[in-house]
């Protein structure tokens, strides 16, 4: 059974002439630590939303863990962890009060939330700012933070949307090795980024989408088995031209 | 839990807000004084104002020295005829009207007294014509004069206003001209009889009358007639809704960090996010109530106005209280659940709100409105709080009574709090 399953997925703002998501299929497996790239515009955050709950599709079948969303919502909900681009975090409270709140939302008891908050807090290197508000955090702490939430309930499935951008170098580094100890754990995990050169060490499969449409999907170590870089081959794909 | 997670997050935002939560509390109570001190002096009669007159009395006679006394001893003008020690003259007069020196100006023309006389006594000779035996053959002869006396006002007084002190000025003027009949008469009778007719008339009228306040309760006093007992319910409902504007900027707030996102994500009801802002601003809007009541109860008599009078007591009135404040925050979660962007709630609340209040009557009362503003006045749910809190304060309804009536402001709350919902799973 496939981690993430998608089959002809096609979504269209209103509005919009062209759709955000065009007839898209994609498997990640199980265990995987899959790459989601692509330009500006490309879609990405569309397919993260739909796979996450967050949006409906106009058309297309999703399936998390071989459920559907239409019938085992709670279920889906209960197997994933979103880490949003935004830091979707109350400022004004400390990062222990964020990780309470969520984790009661995530239906954790308190027991399991105390643990799992010491925990988090620790690996992150954050025990000794517990009594800060987050909003007194530097931006590296706040995406620690950000990604802490999305662990509370140890999730099969992470999805990352953008989890390092605008970081600190150290953050960034302790964040994509933790990242990457969980995938080693068995978690799977759909990342997107711009950074590359990040994805091409972290990810063991990706692919590039451009206007809502997959153009390339493989193995990391197979694409860039040409001796070009996968910055290399996405400049290829989807064109210098700028996009905003 | 989850709800009881989602009320203490809400704490913790408000309480860690302190400049918000001073805003929602202070800007209330100050309101609340401020307009029962501006509106304190309509509610006071024209006795106990004393409203400065400016007075040029231009006929030297004994009569219309009467009508100075007169408006003098009937204590509601202060006469003014002279400024900076200067008697004033008519033209003074007029340019201190106009320039909104002075509101009020009166101006007693050279000959009234004679002329007043002269018509009283021609009044007086047909009156006693009729009675005489062959008098009807004498020919009373109505004397050629129109005395009147001048009345100026400020331009800038509004109708009621110059129909009070119309009213006002009119009244001791018939008070006099009917004195003055009477005076004729009896002196003409005694003349005639040689001995003069007892005549008692009271300076009250002969017919009184007996003003009372029709309450299912009888009220510890006129309670109804002071600015604290009608600007304390009114600008209390007026402030408890503006709770719209924090509540919707709060939910913006969230939709713009992306929280309300990541909740969608996880395995739990949208309504306990809901329910978890409902109570929380709900207690603040309660909180609102009671400290403005409770300004309206010790702080205004300490600035010289009358004291709140609680009417049916403090149980139908925290009751009430959280009525009306249900109703708000049910209004303020809709508003921030529709409204995408900061400026769109914080905008669209504060403009609904105003709206709302001077349809339901928070400014103007509904009775002095046409018909139809009364009919869509009566669909303005701050209406329907401030009316809960008229049964309270000035019916003295009693709690089962007020229930009954204030079911309207429960499912206003309900309806909005379900649309919230409803639009929020939509999206």
């Amino acid at each position: 059974m496939d981690a993430i399953s998608i089959k002809g997925l096609l979504h269209q703002y209103k509005g919009v002439n062209e759709p955000a998501v065009n007839q898209l299929d994609l498997t990640i497996p199980k265990g995987a630590f899959y790459g989601l790239l692509g330009p500006n515009g490309a879609g990405k955050t569309t397919a993260i939303s739909i796979i996450s709950g967050i949006l409906k599709s106009n058309s297309g079948s999703v399936y998390v863990l071989g459920k559907d969303w239409n019938s085992d919502a709670k279920s889906i909900k209960q197997s994933i962890g979103l880490v949003p681009q935004e830091i979707a975090l109350y400022d004004t409270m400390t990062a222990i009060e964020n990780l309470n709140f969520f984790g009661t939302m995530l239906g954790l008891d308190s027991k399991s939330i105390k643990t799992k908050t010491d925990e988090l807090m620790e690996e992150f290197g954050l025990s000794d700012h517990k009594k800060k508000l987050v909003e007194n955090y530097s931006g590296g702490m706040k995406r620690r933070v950000n990604l802490m939430v999305a662990l509370m309930h140890d999730p099969e499935i992470l999805i990352l949307d953008e989890p390092t951008v605008g970081i600190d170098v150290h953050s960034r580094h302790m964040i994509n090795t933790y990242l990457k100890g969980l995938n080693e754990k068995g978690m799977t995990i759909l990342y997107t980024s711009h950074q590359l050169d990040e994805t091409e060490q972290l990810c063991d499969q990706v692919c590039i989408m451009d206007r809502g449409k997959l153009l390339v999907e493989g193995k990391t170590s197979e694409l860039v088995s040409d001796g070009r870089s996968l910055h290399h081959h996405f400049i290829e794909l989807t064109g210098k031209q700028l996009r905003d | 839990m989850k709800l009881l997670a989602s009320i203490k997050k809400e704490w913790l935002l408000l309480i860690r807000d302190k400049g918000g939560l001073g805003i929602l509390f202070l800007m209330p109570m100050v309101l609340v004084i401020v307009m029962a001190l501006v509106q304190d002096a309509p509610f006071r009669d024209y006795q106990e104002q004393q409203m400065p007159v400016l007075f040029v009395n231009q006929d030297s006679g004994a009569i219309s020295e009467a009508i100075v006394a007169t408006i003098h001893n009937g204590k509601a003008f202060r006469v003014v005829d002279s400024l900076d020690g200067i008697p004033i003259d008519s033209t003074r007069l007029s340019k201190a009207i106009n320039s909104g020196e002075f509101q009020i100006g009166i101006v007693i023309h050279e000959g009234l007294g004679d002329d007043l006389k002269s018509i009283v006594d021609s009044q007086v000779d047909g009156m006693l014509a009729g009675l005489i035996p062959g008098g009807d053959s004498v020919k009373v002869e109505k004397p050629a004069v129109n005395p009147y006396i001048s009345l100026l006002l400020d331009p800038t007084t509004k109708h009621t206003f110059r129909s009070s002190i119309r009213s006002a000025i009119k009244q001791f003027l018939s008070e006099l001209e009917a004195k003055m009949i009477v005076d004729g008469l009896t002196s003409k009778l005694a003349e005639m009889t040689g001995k003069a007719p007892e005549v008692d008339l009271s300076s009250k009228g002969i017919v009184q009358l007996n003003e009372t306040t029709a309450t299912s309760k009888v009220m510890a006093s006129d309670v109804a007639n002071n600015s604290t007992q009608h600007n304390v319910p009114a600008w209390t409902v007026f402030a408890m809704f503006f709770i719209v504007i924090p509540l919707a900027g709060n939910m913006v707030r969230e939709r713009t960090a992306g929280t309300i996102i990541r909740l969608r994500t996880m395995p739990t009801s949208m309504f306990h996010f809901y329910a978890g802002k409902f109570v929380s601003y709900g207690t603040v809007g309660l909180a609102q109530a009671l400290l403005m009541i409770s300004v309206g109860f010790w702080v205004m008599p300490l600035l010289g106005l009358a004291q709140l009078d609680l009417g049916s007591g403090l149980l139908p009135l925290i009751y009430v209280s959280i009525a009306a404040s249900a109703a708000a925050t049910g209004y303020g979660l809709l508003v921030g659940t529709i409204f995408k962007t900061l400026h769109q709630a914080a905008i669209f609340g504060m403009v609904s709100v105003v709206i709302m209040a001077a349809l339901g009557g928070i400014w103007v009362p509904l009775y002095i409105m046409s018909d139809s503003m009364v009919f869509i006045g009566h669909l303005s749910p701050m209406n329907w709080a401030m009316e809960a809190f008229n049964d309270v304060f000035l019916r003295g309804d009693t709690l089962t009574e007020i229930i009954s009536r204030s079911w309207s402001l429960w499912l206003f709350a309900a309806i909005c709090f379900g649309l919230a919902l409803v639009v929020e799973n939509k999206r």
